[in-house]
């Protein structure tokens, strides 16, 4: 990283996935190749922008362990992810990070891992199941379940996934959508009254949690009454940010910033925190 | 001139509005010895009349808490907040029936030793609605009363300049500037959940070297204010940079009176004069004659 | 610490030499309101024992500041600006900086911010005293001294016509000439009397925060009138393709500061917004840097329209959280 942290470097959009097929199809992922390979942890994130637009912030959701590029999940929400998505491949986005924690990969070890995760939440989590999915890896982690939801079949992203980690050594993973629709034969509910029904080692699970805040703290309720102690429940915040170096003052939770402190925070830190996120 | 007498009635009037619970709360302003100048308040118990206060020095336009509380509210206005309310009335941001005016005769305000901004100027000691009157003198009925004029009056000025010297007038101010927003957050007027300047789309609050945004900010704004703005002077005594937004009001008030014959805050059943093309309209707008 | 004296006429002179030097910054009412101005005549200063309106941080974090410059394939980031001499710097103005350093330039911080080290590192700042309290000050009660402060570069005293200069740091000496004399007697500093000292948890749900910001408008003049509020927004500027990166004053006032663009919006009220402002200043930072950010200059008091005390608000916080 260049010793200015505010100054961006340009990256190559190689490749435009579409991944929602619902109407609004407002959900794409961006293969991007910076001009200096960007060296991130699972969790972390990176400050996108698109000069003349401005900037945002972006989890980092492609397999860290490859160094050749990045992927961003973006979906079209302000200003500056509409002005991404009218971009084409071959196109510049500037880049300046990676910012923040990540994940405690190594406290994670020996552990048997619980993704909850809702639409968009699966992209901040991508890097980690990635991770731990990796040959070296693997043998680390223990039994790993996955609860991916989303409104409806079209908004699941990383479909084309699915199957690569359901192959990997005990890996199970189970969709959900909000309401029934015709043709779909797999859970209907939000995860949180679903969760009881797979079977896991409450004493030796870390639970992992990131959709909207009111799922996470569901989910982290649910976690808890099926026995996962606050401090094995892990989520990564999202929060309006500017800098993401702790200056701006946006994304302060109390003394904490979530852009340094955070954005992965587990349950038990949340509760010390005040309630304002 | 008693202002012991118009605080005495003041109270009274407060702790009986509420003890018999004709409102639910009262809008005033308390001493406040911190700043040297009385600050709203919002009493919603009868054992808390005594802290309301009428001096010289009550210049805050309190109109403006009326669209940041709710139910039955009655207020100790002036004759400036008096015609903030009318146009929030006319404009239809209030219901007559729930607001209780406690009209308060007001001769000019003081603010740091001299005249409030725009006192001198004022064209009425009187509120021009009121549900109770407390004159001058405590009493309910209204003295005639007027302050001195005092420094340069911006009316006449307005008249005897030339739009240069009114634009290069108007520069000099938005130069002290800091786009800080207080003027509209203290205007009785300014009322949009979502400010065009603050438009997550569109974002006008960003660069100003040439000084770009502050004459965007002011000019827009003075332009959604045209027929609305009742010359309370709210934005200038707030102004933490000393900034004369009247000579660029003033401006306003003048030519919408010029050319629609309106005056704001003076007839809460009038249809808001932007409200209310009619072909007669000197200008004809789109229909091109 | 050396103390020299000299005439207003004399300084006037030496601090003419330096204007090309130095973009100056000093008290003037050249503008109407007392302010801390750029002036370019140093007849335009205004030598008071009061303190101006508005604090003098626009002299190191200016409200609007462009940061960087886009070209076709490369961002190339403002550099070089002039430095700036601050002259007359009230005490508690000075002792501003301090927060600022803490959080843009502190180890603690983990970054270093490049834009406001060049300006820090390059300013030069002279202090001067204040006579008397305004209404609504309370600096005394943070522990500082009206009278004087030696986190300056010099500082200035006004007797008549003439000047007395103590120098504090290397870089003031040979700035300005006279003849020495006795050193200053400082005085002790008072006692910090007004500080929370209780958890941060302790206080955000139990406290009234809705009751002290009920006149509230949410118009954002403490934030932009306090001498140590740094929050910031980034925007890009986009002239005819000519894109420029700036970095201007944002307030945790303003009801769009934690707005997401998905609609989240995490601090709904204005109390809540309220409670930021004050728990920030004075627990949040403690924590992060160790200094309470707030000088007691009482501008926030003094320009309030709706009355708000952040003074009361502490005091009151105290009282109730048992610690006096």
């Amino acid at each position: 990283m260049s010793m200015n942290p505010y100054l961006p470097i340009p990256a190559r959009i190689e490749e435009i996935i579409q991944e929602t097929t619902s109407d609004s199809q407002d959900v794409k992922t961006y293969r991007l190749k910076p001009k200096t390979v960007i060296d991130f942890m699972p969790g972390q994130f990176v400050e996108c922008s698109v000069p003349g637009v401005g900037e945002s912030t972006f989890g980092f959701a492609s397999n860290p362990l490859v160094k050749d590029g990045i992927e961003l999940t973006i979906k079209r929400t302000g200003r500056v992810t509409q002005a991404i998505h009218m971009l084409s491949a071959g196109d510049t986005l500037w880049i300046r990070g990676p910012f923040g924690n990540g994940f405690p990969v190594d406290f994670f070890e020996g552990h048997d891992l619980f993704f909850v995760v809702g639409g968009l939440g699966l992209a901040p989590l991508r890097p980690l199941i990635e991770y731990v999915l990796d040959k070296n890896n693997r043998d680390k982690y223990g039994k790993i379940n996955m609860m991916i939801a989303a409104r409806t079949p079209k908004d699941f992203i990383f479909t084309y996934d699915y199957d690569r980690w359901a192959s990997c050594r005990d890996v199970h993973i189970y969709q959900t959508i909000d309401a029934a629709v015709p043709g779909w034969d797999k859970f209907v509910g939000f995860p949180n009254n679903l969760i009881k029904d797979i079977e896991f080692d409450g004493q030796n699970t870390i639970g992992l949690i990131c959709g909207p805040p009111i799922m996470i703290k569901l989910n982290a309720a649910a976690f808890k009454s099926l026995g996962i102690a606050t401090d094995r429940i892990y989520t990564t915040l999202e929060m309006r940010m500017t800098c993401g170096l702790g200056k701006c003052g946006k994304c302060n939770i109390g003394h904490r910033y979530v852009c340094l402190d955070g954005p992965v925070f587990s349950m038990k830190e949340l509760d010390e925190m005040p309630g304002e996120y | 001139m008693d202002y012991t007498a118009q605080t005495n009635a003041l109270r009274a009037a407060a702790d009986k509005l509420l003890s018999e619970g004709t409102v639910d709360c009262v809008i005033g302003l308390t001493p406040n010895e911190a700043v040297g100048f009385p600050t709203p308040i919002v009493i919603r118990n009868p054992e808390d009349a005594g802290k309301l206060v009428w001096d010289e020095n009550c210049f805050t336009n309190i109109a403006v808490y009326l669209l940041r509380t709710t139910g039955r509210r009655a207020i100790a206005a002036k004759a400036c907040d008096v015609r903030s309310i009318i146009n929030l009335l006319a404009e239809n941001q209030l219901k007559r029936d729930e607001i209780y005016i406690i009209g308060m005769q007001c001769p000019g305000m003081i603010k740091d030793g001299e005249p409030a901004p725009g006192c001198d100027q004022c064209p009425s000691s009187v509120p021009g609605i009121s549900d109770l009157t407390i004159g001058s003198d405590g009493s309910d009925t209204y003295q005639d009363e007027k302050m001195e004029p005092h420094g340069e009056n911006v009316t006449e000025w307005m008249e005897n300049s030339t739009d240069a010297e009114k634009k290069e007038r108007f520069l000099k101010e938005i130069d002290k500037c800091i786009l800080c927003f207080t003027c509209r957050q203290a205007c009785p007027a300014c009322y949009c959940t979502a400010c065009f300047i603050d438009r997550k789309a569109d974002p006008w609050r960003q660069i100003d070297a040439d000084r770009a945004t502050k004459i965007a900010f002011h000019l827009t704004r003075a332009m959604h204010l045209a027929g609305r703005c009742t010359d309370c002077c709210a934005c200038e005594k707030v102004c933490a940079s000393g900034v004369n937004l009247r000579y660029l009001y003033r401006g306003i008030i003048e030519f919408v009176s010029d050319t629609y014959g309106f005056t704001t805050g003076v007839d809460p059943d009038a249809r808001p004069v932007m409200n209310s093309f009619t072909s007669e309209d000197s200008e004809t707008g789109f229909l091109g004659r | 610490m050396k103390r020299i004296k000299t005439t207003k006429e004399a300084f006037n002179k030496d601090l003419a030499a330096l204007l090309d030097k130095f973009d100056v910054f000093a008290p003037s009412t050249k503008q109407g309101k007392l302010d801390y101005l750029n002036i370019t005549d140093p007849e335009d200063i205004t030598w008071t024992d009061d303190l101006p309106y508005k604090s003098p941080k626009e002299t190191v974090f200016p409200r609007v500041e462009e940061i960087m410059r886009f070209t076709k394939d490369d961002v190339v980031p403002t550099a070089n600006v002039k430095p700036v001499l601050l002259l007359g710097a009230k005490p508690c103005d000075i002792e501003s900086f301090d927060v600022f350093d803490g959080v843009f330039t502190s180890e603690k911080g983990l970054y270093i911010d490049p834009f406001y080290k060049e300006r820090r590192d390059k300013m030069l700042i002279i202090g001067s005293g204040c006579a008397a309290k305004k209404p609504g000050c309370f600096c005394d009660e943070r522990g500082y001294d009206m009278t004087f402060s030696d986190k300056c570069d010099a500082f200035v005293a006004l007797d008549g016509d003439d000047m007395y200069i103590d120098l504090i740091t290397d870089r003031a000496e040979g700035l300005f000439s006279g003849s020495d004399c006795p050193p200053r007697e400082v005085n002790k500093a008072p006692e910090t009397t007004l500080k929370i000292d209780a958890h941060e948890n302790d206080i955000f749900t139990t406290m009234p925060w809705e009751d002290w910001a009920m006149s509230c408008i949410g118009c954002g003049t403490c934030t932009y009138v306090c001498p140590t509020c740094h929050c910031f927004d980034i925007r890009d500027a986009d002239d005819k393709g000519e894109v420029t990166r700036c970095r201007l004053w944002d307030s945790c006032m303003y009801s769009n500061f934690t707005l997401h663009a998905g609609g989240t919006n995490p601090r709904t009220t204005q109390a809540a917004r309220y409670r930021q402002r004050v728990m920030h200043k004075y627990v949040y930072l403690r924590d992060n840097i160790g200094i309470t950010a707030c000088t007691g200059c009482g501008r926030c008091i003094r320009l309030c329209p709706g009355g708000i005390n952040i003074h009361d608000t502490v005091k009151d916080i105290m009282g109730r959280t048992g610690k006096k």
